[in-house]
């Protein structure tokens, strides 16, 4: 992918952020912008599941940006422009009478991640929680430790982890994802956050 | 988690759909999309479309983020100048025939006038090719068909919606005194080139039509011949009699008869520094329409009882307030700066925008917003106008000629029956139409369930 303007390469998103609300300069925040211009167009095609209704919603997108970073206190400029890309989303969606039936069908996302906090125990890897995590995965069901081992312990990829357990990529996420949460669940009752 | 080494790039996602990654950088990618609920759903949208499919967007994406910032102000210029040139060309064909003279309101004329004036050859003779020209917003009417068709009908037609008022001398013409003239001159408007005209100005009424580009959106007004120029000369209120030159403040509230929508009028400023808020709301008790301040804090809301009227006023930062206001007095708003720094304005706790996101019906959200928005910011748009508003060339007007807009934006920010509530004549109607529709796109109003429609009205200043 071409870079805006390679100057801005090392700069850490806070930083390009306070540069920007110093200068007003629309290249700063261009250059913000593209560095998760993938992750808008990804999200934005999986709502309104046409390109060219995605390209435009990340252009718009850009717009709102620079009406609303003026207003708000910033901390993690991923995480606001993930829910700022969700909202702008969805308020197309909803103005679109028949899009409704895609809104229920769509999987909505209900974890945010906010400075960490929200992370799954996992995900985090922190060895503290080494112990207690090793324990409630041998209370998962049988499919979900398989591949929370795999891909956690082993380092295997959602490919790999498909083919050796001969089952669709797909399930391979689910089982990821419903594991995970049975083991949150399995640490919270043992008081581990 | 947003520092650069958790950052992935453009470059590694697509590697990943083409599958050119090795197994181990797929799990690195893949634990991130674990860790990352924006990259595992961007990654879920992409994967929708073929790896070169998402390429090529990005690509394009790219560019026209690159084009978006370098383009700023050159803001089709060209259409502009085409525009312009149009006006001019047909503008001229009518600025002779059309003298000025002074009188009481326009719009009382209108009304006396139309039934007496479509009585006259001219008005009544439009042919139905003249009227939907009129009214068909999008339709350009080729000056060569406008000069045949028109001829003295169309002119004598188009002169009492002309709400022209050019503060040539400060008045106003008459439609009696036109129309006379009108019909007395022949139809010398063969000639695009022939400019003479004294009285220069917002002739354009015949121009308001035939333009009919991209510049109107009248509502409705087409229907028979004769309502038709009744009808918009109800839409163009005039701005008043008395000299134009002082549009704003009182003279605004002090409208015609026929306006139909007298307005209140004042500025809205800070408490704590008296400086104008520019881009401040006003809604009226009941009516689902807002007026917008601006640049110097100055606004004018249409009411429509000649009694009090409740108005909420509200700013971004500054608590909301309610005033009462009688009709036709300046008035001044102060507002305080909102006391409680509510966390309204960081961003929701993440279990609270999952409720939100799954009911569909975001509360609390930064982006509830009682009026409807350019996408840029009012500031930012009133400095759109500034930038790229044209004075209507070869017309005599105000040295800052005001013209307030209402329309509606829909929920999908759409912009709709854009409608001149005063202006000093068609050429500056047009102008700000235009300005209006060639700007940033719009956001709707926001409230609890979702995008709202909602009318605004907007003051466009057009300087010398």
């Amino acid at each position: 992918m071409p870079e805006f303007s390679g100057k801005y390469r090392d700069h850490a998103d806070e930083e390009l952020l306070r540069l920007y609300s110093d200068s007003g300069d629309l290249d700063v925040l261009a250059a913000l912008y593209e560095r998760y211009m993938h992750l808008v167009f990804g999200v934005a095609l999986k709502y309104l599941q046409d390109r060219e209704e995605a390209r435009d919603a990340v252009m718009q997108i850009f717009e709102r940006l620079i009406t609303e970073l003026p207003r708000h206190q910033v901390r993690t400029f991923q995480s606001w422009l993930y829910v700022l890309t969700r909202n702008h989303c969805l308020m197309i969606l909803r103005s679109k009478k028949q899009e409704e039936k895609k809104l229920e069908g769509l999987k909505i996302e209900y974890d945010f991640m906010e400075s960490g906090e929200d992370l799954h125990p996992i995900d985090r890897d922190d060895p503290s929680m080494e112990e207690a995590l090793r324990e409630c995965l041998e209370q998962l069901k049988h499919e979900q430790k398989k591949c929370i081992e795999l891909f956690y312990y082993q380092q295997r990829s959602y490919q790999e982890i498909s083919k050796a357990l001969q089952i669709d990529e797909n399930k391979v996420k689910s089982y990821l994802q419903n594991g995970k949460r049975n083991l949150k669940i399995c640490l919270e009752r043992k008081n581990v956050r | 988690m947003s520092d650069k080494q958790s950052h992935r790039s453009a470059d590694e996602f697509l590697k990943y759909l083409k599958g050119e990654l090795s197994e181990k950088e797929r799990h690195s990618l893949e634990r991130e999309l674990e860790r990352n609920p924006f990259a595992r759903e961007a990654m879920e949208g992409l994967e929708q479309v073929t790896a070169t499919e998402a390429e090529e967007d990005l690509l394009a994406l790219h560019d026209r983020l690159r084009r978006r910032t370098t383009r700023r102000k050159r803001i089709v210029w060209y259409g502009m100048a085409a525009a312009a040139a149009s006006i001019l060309i047909v503008g001229t064909l009518f600025l002779q025939l059309y003298d000025f003279n002074p009188s009481p309101p326009e719009s009382k004329e209108y009304l006396e006038e139309a039934p007496p004036t479509a009585g006259e050859m001219p008005a009544r003779e439009v042919p139905a090719g003249e009227v939907p020209e009129k009214s068909e917003p999008q339709k350009t009417v080729p000056p060569a068909e406008e000069q045949s068709d028109m001829a003295e009908k169309s002119d004598i037609a188009e002169e009492p919606v002309s709400s022209g008022k050019t503060g040539q001398a400060g008045q106003n013409q008459p439609e009696a005194a036109i129309r006379m003239e009108a019909q007395e001159k022949p139809e010398a408007k063969k000639s695009p080139e022939v400019q003479a005209n004294a009285e220069g100005k917002a002739e354009a009424p015949a121009r308001r039509d035939r333009e009919s580009t991209a510049a109107r959106r009248a509502p409705a007004a087409e229907a028979a011949e004769e309502p038709a120029p009744v009808a918009e000369a109800n839409e163009l209120v005039v701005v008043e009699a008395e000299p134009v030159s002082r549009e704003k403040g009182a003279a605004l509230a002090r409208s015609n008869e026929n306006a139909g929508s007298p307005q209140l009028t004042g500025t809205i400023r800070s408490a704590s520094d008296h400086t104008p808020l520019p881009g401040a709301s006003l809604e009226v008790e009941g009516e689902n329409a807002v007026s917008i301040s601006d640049m110097e804090g100055r606004f004018s809301v249409p009411v429509t009882r000649d009694t009090q009227s409740m108005v909420t006023a509200s700013y971004a930062g500054m608590e909301s307030q309610v005033f009462a206001l009688p009709v036709g007095n300046e008035v001044e708003l102060v507002m305080q700066p909102e006391k409680v720094k509510k966390e309204k304005r960081a961003v929701p706790s993440p279990s609270r925008l999952a409720q939100d996101a799954a009911s569909g019906a975001p509360r609390d959200t930064p982006f509830i917003s009682p009026s409807p928005q350019p996408t840029v910011g009012y500031v930012q748009f009133y400095r759109y106008v500034a930038e790229n508003g044209n004075y209507p060339s070869g017309v005599v007007g105000p040295d800052e000629a005001l013209v307030i807009l209402r329309f509606t934006v829909t929920t999908t920010g759409e912009l709709r029956e854009i409608v001149p509530v005063s202006s000093p004549g068609s050429p500056f109607t047009e102008e700000a139409i235009r300005l209006l529709q060639e700007g940033p796109e719009w956001i709707p109003a926001m409230n609890e369930d979702g995008p709202a429609e909602k009318q605004v009205t907007l003051r466009i200043e057009l300087k010398k």
